[in-house]
């Protein structure tokens, strides 16, 4: 049993398996049986044909592999100084964000690209949402009382930049050269091709960015240094929280702002799926097991009215649906079905609900 | 292959962490090739190797928030491939083919390396015999080893056998191969003292 046991040890030591105890064996039996040695030189320079007809290019099978998968790994392409997920698990576990507080930063961020001088305004006063394209093939949004600005020139700058004071929808036109950097006041976000909802009225509390498809980047403007990047069907809200906090000394007062980053899920109504952030673009307001008093500002802002409730058990009313081309009375009459009520609107439209 | 592990491992964590295109650019450097003569030997067809081996890496791109978890990528990559190669085999044949022991392989001893001038062409051809009168999960073993450099462990894990059955089929691949070789050297069978 020499030649078997001989082998099986031969086997094990070529395929780098063998023990020190085993190749001490066999040391020994090829000792023994010399002729051995031929076999061990053999199967040794056994190596196979290519089994391929042709050579493996790896720079052409991963160009080919990019054609066919691309679109789902193109978007990282430029991202390698970024690891996002760490930060934004700090940030979420932190729930709290320090922040040098201004607004200085805004200006300094972009210092090599300061030749950014906005040369067109557009402005959607209340009650105006429109739809408007820039230079560069972006379809933008604009939300009611909101405000973006441009440079007409922007096609022949290092970056497409604009300024947004309010709420908008970009569905921005792909330019990998040519970055689309929206500033404002808070957060700066870099696009890297994709649509996706900001929502950033100087004055509130919450700065809000939902991405519907694609990747951005985004920077906080008195924090440049730290980026996240959103994926598909996340929403990231910046709260800038009212209380300063005043009595508690022992803990870092530059605490004021709080970072969310959350799944959107759509609200489903009659079989059809709506994300609540983005339905103003259809010009549908979409609400979803919402109190009566989460859904004032959203009135309020739809209808452009003043709305008073003076019923606690009314203000705790939930309502789910989608309004689209409804006045405000006809919003209020079809969310009595649901739930009693009674209310009145004064000339200058102050709804006011008992 | 276990040199560059940490390497590999360095590679896998930043895909899985960072989403990096660079590390992704650089496994598939590094998986591709062997994935591809992998799926070739099973499928015959460059072109499916090529689909297979693109298929593999996209599935590791789209699971990387998991990847970091799995203790070796390049095994991942083999059972992936085996399994895309298996359910092609098993559409192209009406669902005859289910598992490897019934995909023919075909393997064959590279003759051009200045070594191998040395030796006759008769005996490259009772080796190349020899290996092809294998079963084919007894060649599939052999070349997973030989030329893909892969542990025992590795090997038992792609294809969901123990270690032990990796080495005694191993042992039988060679027992064969020793019978051409003793043939052609004319040496004496082993015997006892």
């Amino acid at each position: 049993m020499e030649q078997r046991r001989i082998i099986q040890l031969l086997t094990r030591k070529l395929a780098g398996e063998a023990t020190p105890d085993e190749l001490h064996e066999l040391e020994g039996l090829l000792a023994l049986y010399p002729e051995a040695l031929y076999y061990e030189e053999t199967l040794k320079q056994i190596t196979f044909k290519n089994e391929l007809p042709e050579e493996i290019d790896i720079e052409q099978a991963f160009e080919q592999h990019e054609q066919k998968y691309g679109y789902e790994f193109d978007d990282y392409k430029n991202q390698e100084s970024i690891s996002s997920k760490s930060y934004v698990k700090h940030w979420l576990v932190a729930a709290s964000f320090l922040v040098a507080g201004s607004f200085v930063f805004y200006f300094f961020y972009h210092k090599n690209n300061v030749s950014y001088a906005p040369t067109t305004e557009i402005v959607c006063g209340k009650r105006i949402r429109k739809q408007v394209i820039l230079p560069d093939g972006t379809s933008v949004w604009l939300n009611t009382n909101s405000k973006l600005q441009y440079d007409d020139a922007m096609l022949h700058k290092e970056h497409r930049e604009v300024s947004l004071y309010g709420e908008a929808f970009f569905d921005v036109a792909k330019d990998k050269k040519h970055p689309f950097i929206i500033h404002t006041q808070k957060v700066t976000i870099k696009v890297l091709g994709t649509a996706f909802n900001v929502k950033a009225y100087p004055g509130e509390h919450v700065t809000e960015t939902t991405l519907i498809r694609g990747i951005i980047e985004l920077s906080l403007n008195n924090d440049p240094q730290q980026r996240i990047l959103l994926r598909p069907k996340e929403k990231l809200a910046l709260n800038e929280s009212v209380s300063n906090r005043p009595l508690d000394k022992s803990s870092d007062p530059k605490i004021h702002n709080k970072l969310v980053i959350e799944n959107i899920e759509p609200v489903e109504i009659s079989n059809e799926d709506y994300f609540e952030e983005t339905s103003w673009v259809q010009n549908k307001l979409v609400f979803k097991n919402e109190s009566f008093k989460e859904l004032v500002p959203k009135l309020e802002k739809w209808y452009n009215v003043t709305i008073k409730i003076n019923n606690q058990a009314v203000e705790d009313y939930r309502f789910t649906g989608i309004f689209e081309n409804e006045t405000i009375t006809q919003a209020l009459n079809e969310m009595q079905i649901i739930r009693p009520f009674k209310f009145n609107i004064t000339a200058n439209e102050v709804v006011t609900i008992n | 292959m276990n040199e560059n592990l940490s390497d590999l491992t360095d590679i896998v964590n930043a895909i899985a962490i960072n989403d990096s295109y660079i590390a992704y650019k650089k496994l598939f450097g590094l998986l591709f090739p062997s994935i591809k003569r992998f799926s070739y030997s099973l499928l015959k067809s460059p072109e499916q190797a090529e689909e297979v081996a693109s298929d593999v890496m996209i599935t590791i791109w789209r699971k990387r928030k998991t990847i970091a978890s799995i203790s070796n990528i390049r095994v991942y990559a083999f059972v992936i491939a085996k399994n895309l190669s298996l359910n092609i085999l098993k559409k192209n044949s009406g669902g005859r083919i289910v598992s490897l022991d019934d995909v023919s392989i075909n393997l064959r001893i590279n003759n051009s390396t200045p070594e191998w001038i040395l030796i006759n062409d008769e005996l490259r051809k009772s080796l190349d015999d020899a290996i092809n009168g294998l079963p084919a999960q007894c060649k599939i073993i052999f070349r997973l080893v030989k030329e893909d450099g892969l542990s025992y462990k590795e090997v038992s894990e792609i294809l969901d056998i123990s270690t032990k059955t990796v080495d005694s089929q191993l042992v039988i691949a060679n027992k064969r191969l020793s019978v051409a070789i003793r043939k052609e050297f004319n040496l004496s069978p082993v015997k006892k003292y």
